[in-house]
């Protein structure tokens, strides 16, 4: 729920999103969860929800920043707000936002981002590089 | 907003963990000894523990009179009234037949057609931490969220009206418009109350719902409007 919170800044958002993901767990019968799977799968479905259109609109124009508490980690000096993301959601992939997403609002290291997502840290070294080639791209002006 | 951290912080995962009593001794050291130096990682912590008891909001329940009570019949009365019904639904509920709405209200479907596919409406029970999709039954304590399945790309005011007992109810929030796809589901989730079955409608129209229309004229509702029925699950005796 906070990460949620974190990454969306909307409470009534973050709470539908961690109710809909208890209720496919419990109907799934999965209830014996570690907080890694939860912080993954609540990623997940925050991004999802990003990427509707809808969803984006109403977040860019009433989301409250205090909920995205203390930011720690920077891109390139860039704070990634709320702006920021949603452009980001609309260029970059999914796995490329699975690893922004614990890079710069969960503050994760690579290796643990690797760890994680049980890819190598080569991997999780490329997809930040592509986040970062895109704030540059968007900070240009490269958003149209 | 705090000032950036120096040296290695912690993620809130790590944070999060600590906070659980759940990172090794040696890992928790580590965090212990940042957090010594860090204001702004002790802000997060203290943020984790002052969150930590909040729960998620309540479900609003719906609110209905009981006024009429179902009658508990003998076995084979019901069993005989169940073969008789399931024939009836068989017949009405066929692509274009009309639903009979059991609280006397306006007969609506359960699915129809819509700009080019279809909307429809599946509800989703939670009860004792199981869940269902399609229940026929409710009882106290159980939760119900309501998924949509309409053609993507279309974008729809709407509203959940749960009717019974000659009583309306609207328990979710239609803040937003519905962004269409498969199984969407609407904000928020519901209780239902009462012991007499319900109808529970969405609504759906080209501008907002009126809620106050709807309650005053519950026969006439919106063109685009499907309803599932459910019924108590326990029938009290007389």
């Amino acid at each position: 729920m906070r990460k949620c919170k974190r990454m969306l800044q909307s409470r009534e958002d973050a709470e539908d999103i961690v109710q809909g993901l208890f209720l496919d767990m419990l109907k799934k019968g999965k209830t014996d969860l570690d907080l890694p799977y939860l912080y993954r799968a609540v990623t997940n479905r925050c991004i999802n929800h990003l990427r509707y259109g809808t969803n984006r609109m109403r977040l860019l124009e009433r989301h409250d920043v205090m909920l995205r508490g203390p930011v720690r980690t920077r891109c390139d000096e860039q704070v990634i707000g709320m702006d920021l993301l949603v452009k980001l959601s609309e260029a970059l992939d999914r796995k490329t936002l699975e690893v922004l997403v614990l890079r710069y609002f969960d503050d994760m290291t690579h290796e643990e981002i690797a760890s994680l997502l049980g890819v190598s840290r080569k991997t999780v070294g490329k997809r930040i590089g592509k986040v970062r080639a895109q704030v540059k791209k968007l900070s240009e002006g490269g958003d149209r | 907003m705090s000032a950036l951290c120096k040296g290695n912080s912690p993620s809130w995962l790590t944070l999060e963990l600590y906070h659980l009593g759940e990172l090794p001794g040696s890992n928790r050291a580590e965090v212990e000894a940042h957090l010594d130096d860090c204001p702004c990682c002790r802000e997060c912590l203290e943020q984790i523990r002052v969150d930590e008891n909040t729960e998620l909001a309540p479900l609003r329940p719906v609110t209905v009179r009981d006024k009429h009570l179902v009658r508990v019949r003998p076995s084979w009365i019901v069993a005989s009234l169940a073969a008789a019904c399931a024939v009836l639904l068989v017949v009405f509920l066929l692509p274009g037949g009309p639903r009979k709405d059991r609280s006397g209200l306006a007969p609506a479907p359960s699915r129809i057609a819509f700009k080019g596919g279809e909307l429809t409406i599946v509800l989703v029970r939670e009860r004792d931490g199981a869940t269902l999709n399609d229940p026929e039954t409710f009882m106290p304590g159980d939760r119900f969220k309501v998924l949509v399945t309409c053609p993507p790309g279309e974008e729809l005011f709407w509203d959940l009206a749960v009717f019974q007992n000659g009583q309306t109810d609207f328990p979710l929030d239609p803040a937003e418009v519905i962004a269409c796809g498969n199984r969407v589901p609407l904000p928020g989730a519901f209780q239902i109350t009462g012991r007499a079955a319900a109808d529970v409608c969405l609504l759906t129209a080209p501008q907002a719902i009126i809620r106050a229309d709807i309650a005053a004229n519950p026969e006439r509702l919106p063109v685009n409007t499907v309803c599932l029925a459910i019924e108590p699950v326990l029938a009290p005796s007389h």
